[in-house]
């Protein structure tokens, strides 16, 4: 009995252990795998080594390129306007007034229901001839069809700032509830202001938690799927095709289980550039905290 | 120390949990066993299938099925329902994995050729009865010459039009001035009214002219038609009678590609024409079958290319402010031509139960079972079912005239969803006016010739 108490602690963790290999060791061993053979969607039995010949059509690909370019791009907006608004609404928060906790449970429904769910009722609302949006908008004279291809895309922005805003706001909220008193009181009492105290106090003290932010509302962004998935479909043409509804339509829609794989991994390289630099960014506060 | 002797008990547990888990039995595949007497357990089919009103109406004939004939068989049934979202792709992962999870599984026309590997030839199992249903439909399910699936539904298109507009500007010689005025201004071309089963392209796209607000300030729609241009295939699939009607198709009879011709060009222009005069709703480019229906249905839209199924929904008073307005014609052009497509079931190659499945799908393939399909809600390509409800369902004799005399089934191979895809992605943005009829119908060709040689 002594060994099995000695050995406890792996047997407990043990399960959890086998469960993440399960669940992500062998899906990417797999992935690694698939990319260097032609696998075909319904005979994935049958493949055939290629070497990094999945690799060079995806590099190849005009249509790769434009996915990631229409990722960055939208990812760079999106997060940098969500973690704005989420910024704006932490500092209204950040004080004391009626119904604050009914207010705070409101704004964070956006981000509970499902993306995919919420693109739905987007295009709902979206439509032109059923849609409360271009009701609204045609009262003020405004005709605007905003899933017209002029429209779309700012529409698709909008979408997933209405959604994740929330998200940004948490963290930046329990960012600032977080901060110490102290640096704030001496502040006042040396006469700062309100935009001084901001800018010289709040922000520097801040700046940890909205780097995590804007990494994880970064990456996140990237890798959108659902809404275009639902809303445009990648078009007109390629118009709207993030990189992972390509990788998804590579896999699944013309059945390149193989260059699918060779994208999600040339995927994965991109995204770890960023990632790399946040871990190190995260690491050297805490080796200064 | 005591806490130690709760995570020994705890440990204990759960490994007697899994190995106990690990030598149980799955509970579905073989209770009563193939050949089962209609006394035993009966034996449980698992069949995939498509929600929606098919899933409904099926539902039905299971009931049927299960309370009656199933009982002697010895055969119980079970529908296995997977969102529409993805559904291609989830059943797809189970027969890649060769599971026997399921015994029947949902195929259409557009994905047949790629099932077809992991399922077994129908033609033995079900033998003649298929003669049941219209040949095109049986043929839309047939790979290399072997039938793998029992054609439930069949799908086409159908012009609607709002009859109560359309016929007034046949008999109103103010309406048709104007029509005539608006025709030689916009498409250059003089154009004159006629009865919608002779409509040409030019015709479809007068009239449009006519209805659309913008161009008639006292049309009663604000918009002529509502195109559905979304990058989808199933948008490329009606698109595709636009292609035939001009005496295009994607292959050439000895199997290469044929796209870039001057049938894909003109095929491109009526959709891009559309666009480019605004008689379809800007947000066209991302519209799908729910949103052609949203703008017919309310009143906005005066024609529209769109799916059989869409009848029911558009002639239905609680859903539509036009029901009794609605007409239906074939697909405009020289040649009049419908995609013709049919869902269906096909029996997975790794069912344990295969002899079971093989007696539910010949009482599939009966008048009797079709009938009761029909009567739900479903369209079974079956003439004598469909014939015998147009008292109920008028558009079923359509459907079964417009199948015979104007259907078409492009291709079953394995490369038809790539094809489609290819072609969504590049036609969309020529349909939204964001790209060249001519880069496109290259790219595609050049495309197409790609995926064909892999």
């Amino acid at each position: 009995m002594a060994w099995l108490e000695r050995k406890m602690p792996w047997l407990l963790v043990l399960p959890l252990v086998v469960a993440v290999l399960a669940l992500l060791g062998f899906p990417s061993i797999y992935a690694y795998w698939a990319s260097l053979h032609r696998v075909v969607l319904g005979r994935v039995h049958d493949a055939v080594w290629v070497g990094l010949f999945n690799y060079a059509i995806v590099l190849t690909d005009s249509d790769f390129w434009r996915s990631l370019e229409f990722s960055a791009i939208f990812a760079v907006l999106v997060t940098t306007l969500e973690v704005a608004a989420g910024l704006a609404l932490a500092l209204l928060f950040h004080r004391s007034f009626r119904y604050k906790g009914a207010a705070i449970s409101a704004l964070l429904v956006p981000m509970m229901v499902s993306p995919a769910l919420l693109t739905i009722m987007f295009r709902l609302m979206l439509n032109e001839f059923i849609g409360v949006v271009p009701y609204y908008l045609s009262r003020l004279g405004l005709q605007v069809d905003p899933l017209s291809p002029r429209y779309v895309i700012p529409t698709l922005m909008l979408v997933d700032i209405f959604q994740w805003v929330p998200f940004a706001f948490v963290i930046l909220y329990a960012g600032l509830q977080a901060l110490p008193d102290e640096p704030f009181e001496a502040a006042l009492v040396d006469g700062a202001s309100r935009w001084q105290l901001f800018r010289y106090v709040t922000l520097p003290m801040l700046t940890p938690v909205l780097a995590l932010t804007l990494f994880l509302r970064g990456v996140d962004a990237f890798k959108v799927f659902d809404s275009v998935y639902v809303l445009t479909n990648g078009g007109p043409g390629t118009m709207t095709t993030t990189a992972s509804l390509y990788v998804y339509k590579l896999g699944f829609v013309t059945g390149n289980l193989g260059q699918a794989m060779a994208a999600a991994v040339i995927l994965l390289l991109v995204l770890s550039l960023p990632l790399g630099v946040a871990v190190r960014y995260v690491l050297r506060q805490e080796g200064t905290a | 120390m005591r806490y130690r002797g709760w995570m020994r008990a705890t440990v204990v547990v759960v490994v007697a949990m899994l190995v106990l888990a690990g030598c149980s039995k799955p509970t579905q595949q073989s209770s009563g066993g193939q050949g089962a007497s209609s006394e035993a357990q009966p034996v449980t089919v698992r069949m995939v299938y498509w929600p929606g009103p098919e899933s409904d109406a099926m539902q039905k004939v299971i009931d049927a099925y299960n309370n009656g004939p199933g009982k002697t068989d010895g055969v119980k049934v079970e529908m296995v329902l997977f969102s529409r979202e993805g559904f291609w792709e989830k059943q797809e992962s189970i027969l890649s994995a060769k599971s026997p999870e399921v015994d029947l599984i949902f195929t259409a026309s557009y994905v047949v050729g790629r099932h077809a590997p992991n399922l077994d030839p129908l033609t033995t199992v079900v033998g003649d009865q298929l003669g049941t249903f219209i040949k095109s439909s049986v043929d839309s399910l047939a790979v290399d010459g072997k039938a793998y699936g029992v054609p439930l539904d069949v799908s086409n298109h159908f012009l609607y039009y709002r009859k109560d507009l359309v016929d007034k500007l046949l008999a109103d010689s103010n309406w048709q001035a104007t029509y005539k005025l608006l025709a030689k201004q916009y498409l250059g071309k003089e154009v004159a009214p006629k009865p919608v089963d002779q409509w040409t392209w030019d015709d479809f796209l007068a009239t449009s002219l006519f209805f659309t607000k913008k161009y008639n300030p006292g049309s009663a729609t604000q918009y002529g038609t509502a195109m559905q241009m979304k990058n989808l295939i199933y948008n490329v699939m009606i698109w595709d009678d636009v292609l035939w009607s001009f005496g295009g198709h994607w292959l050439k009879e000895d199997g290469s590609p044929d796209m870039d011709n001057a049938a894909t060009r003109q095929a491109l222009k009526v959709y891009a024409d559309t666009t480019r005069l605004g008689v379809t709703p800007p947000g066209s480019s991302s519209y799908e079958y729910g949103e052609a229906n949203e703008a017919f249905k309310t009143g906005k839209a005066a024609l529209i290319l769109q799916w059989s199924a869409a009848y029911h929904e558009l002639t239905d008073p609680q859903k539509s402010t036009v029901s009794d307005k609605v007409g239906i014609a074939p697909i405009p052009g020289e040649r009049h031509a419908t995609h013709v497509h049919a869902l269906g079931v096909g029996l997975n190659a790794y069912s344990k139960n295969k002899e079971a499945a093989a007696k539910w799908l010949k009482y599939l393939a009966t008048n009797q079972a079709m009938q009761a399909y029909a009567e739900a809600g479903a369209i079974p390509p079956v003439t004598s079912v469909l014939n015998g409800l147009s008292n109920i369902r008028p558009e079923f004799s359509a459907i079964a005239e417009h199948v015979d005399k104007y259907g078409f089934v492009e291709s079953t191979s394995p490369n038809v969803q790539p094809m489609l895809e290819i072609m969504a992605k590049r036609f969309s943005a020529v349909w939204a006016g964001q790209g060249s009829a001519d880069d496109a119908a290259k790219q595609v060709q050049a495309e197409l010739t790609d995926v064909l040689k892999k």
